[in-house]
C-alpha cells in the first residue's frame, strides 16, 4: 500500500459491468513527507474519499477484495483516509512511487523499500523531480546521525488538516 | 489503473491458443493532463475501444479478473473507455459527442 493524494476524477459508462457504481479518482503517489512521489494513476475508490484527501491507496489483485464486485481489473483502490501518521525524524526516504508502468523495473522489490536505512546498501534509483538524489539523501542522513547522537529517534506526531 | 490512448493494434496468427480469441491494443500512457508519456503497453481489449479512444486499463494479475482473460496469459486489459476526467475541478478531458451531459465538478 502507499499513501497518496486526491487529486482529480474519472468518469466512464462504457465498460464492464463489474464496474457499475465504482468511484474512480485520480491519485498523486506520496513519500512519508508527503511530496509527491512518482507518476499519477487511477485507483477506485473503497473510502467515500473527496478531491484533496491524503489516502491510502492498496494495489496489485488485492485491490478488488475491497470493492463490491470483486471479479474487476481493477488493480489499485483507495482502502482509507489517512488522520495521522508518524514517523523518526531522520527516516530514509521510503518511496511511495512503487507503481511503474510494466517494462519499467519495479523500484518496490522486497527488502529495497521498508527497511531500516542503516541496514541496507541504498540501491541506485533514478532520480524523480523534486526530490534529492541518493547521494544527497545519504549525506543528509550521515550529517544528522553525526548531529543528533544525543537526540535520536526523535517521534514526530503530525496532525493532517 | 492508468490512462492510456489506443494508438494502434497488433495482430499475430502464431500465437498461444489461449489468447487466439482476444483483441490486442497499443495503448500509450497518458498524465493527468492528457499529455503522453514515454511508455505504451500491449494491453488485451475487453470492451471492444475503437482506435484513437482515451481507456482504463490495469496491469499485473488483476488484468486476468474478466471473463475474457481469466486463465490465459494476460498482464495487461482495457476495461473502460473514459467519457471525461477532471483534475484539481477543472475539467481536463471530455469525449466528442458527449458536451450536451457536462455538468461543472464545483457543482457537486
Amino acid at each position: 500500500m502507499f499513501l497518496a493524494r486526491v487529486i482529480g476524477r474519472v468518469v466512464t459508462t462504457q465498460q464492464l459491468p463489474g464496474m457499475l457504481g465504482e468511484k474512480l479518482l485520480i491519485v498523486q503517489p506520496l513519500d512519508e513527507q508527503r511530496a509527491a512521489a512518482g507518476d499519477t494513476l487511477v485507483a477506485c475508490d473503497a473510502a467515500d474519499s473527496g478531491l484533496g484527501d491524503i489516502v491510502h491507496v492498496c494495489d496489485g489483485r488485492e485491490a478488488t477484495l475491497a470493492l463490491h464486485d470483486s471479479y474487476v481489473p481493477i488493480d489499485a483502490t483507495i482502502v482509507g483516509h489517512v488522520e495521522e501518521f508518524a514517523h523518526d525524524g531522520p527516516a530514509p526516504r521510503i518511496s511511495a512511487g512503487d507503481v511503474e508502468a510494466p517494462g519499467a523495473p519495479r523500484a518496490g522489490m522486497p527488502g529495497a523499500s521498508g527497511a531500516s536505512g542503516a541496514s541496507r546498501a541504498p540501491a541506485p534509483r533514478p532520480p524523480r523531480a523534486g526530490r534529492a538524489t541518493q547521494a544527497e539523501s545519504d549525506a543528509a542522513r550521515e550529517a544528522s546521525r553525526r548531529r543528533g547522537a544525543a537526540s535520536e529517534e526523535r517521534d514526530e506526531r503530525e496532525l493532517l488538516p | 489503473m492508468l490512462i492510456g490512448k489506443v494508438v494502434g493494434t497488433v495482430v499475430s496468427t502464431v500465437k498461444d491458443p489461449k489468447v487466439a480469441a482476444l483483441k490486442f491494443q497499443i495503448v500509450q500512457e497518458l498524465d493527468e493532463r492528457n499529455r503522453l508519456r514515454n511508455r505504451y503497453v500491449v494491453a488485451a481489449d475487453t470492451i471492444g475501444a475503437g482506435q484513437g479512444d482515451l481507456v482504463l486499463f490495469a496491469t499485473g494479475s488483476s488484468a486476468r479478473q474478466t471473463t475474457l482473460t481469466d486463465g490465459r496469459p494476460i498482464d495487461a486489459a482495457i476495461f473502460a473507455v473514459i467519457d471525461s476526467w477532471d483534475v484539481d475541478d477543472e475539467l481536463v478531458y471530455q469525449k466528442e459527442g458527449l458536451e450536451a451531459y457536462s455538468r461543472s465538478p464545483a457543482a457537486e
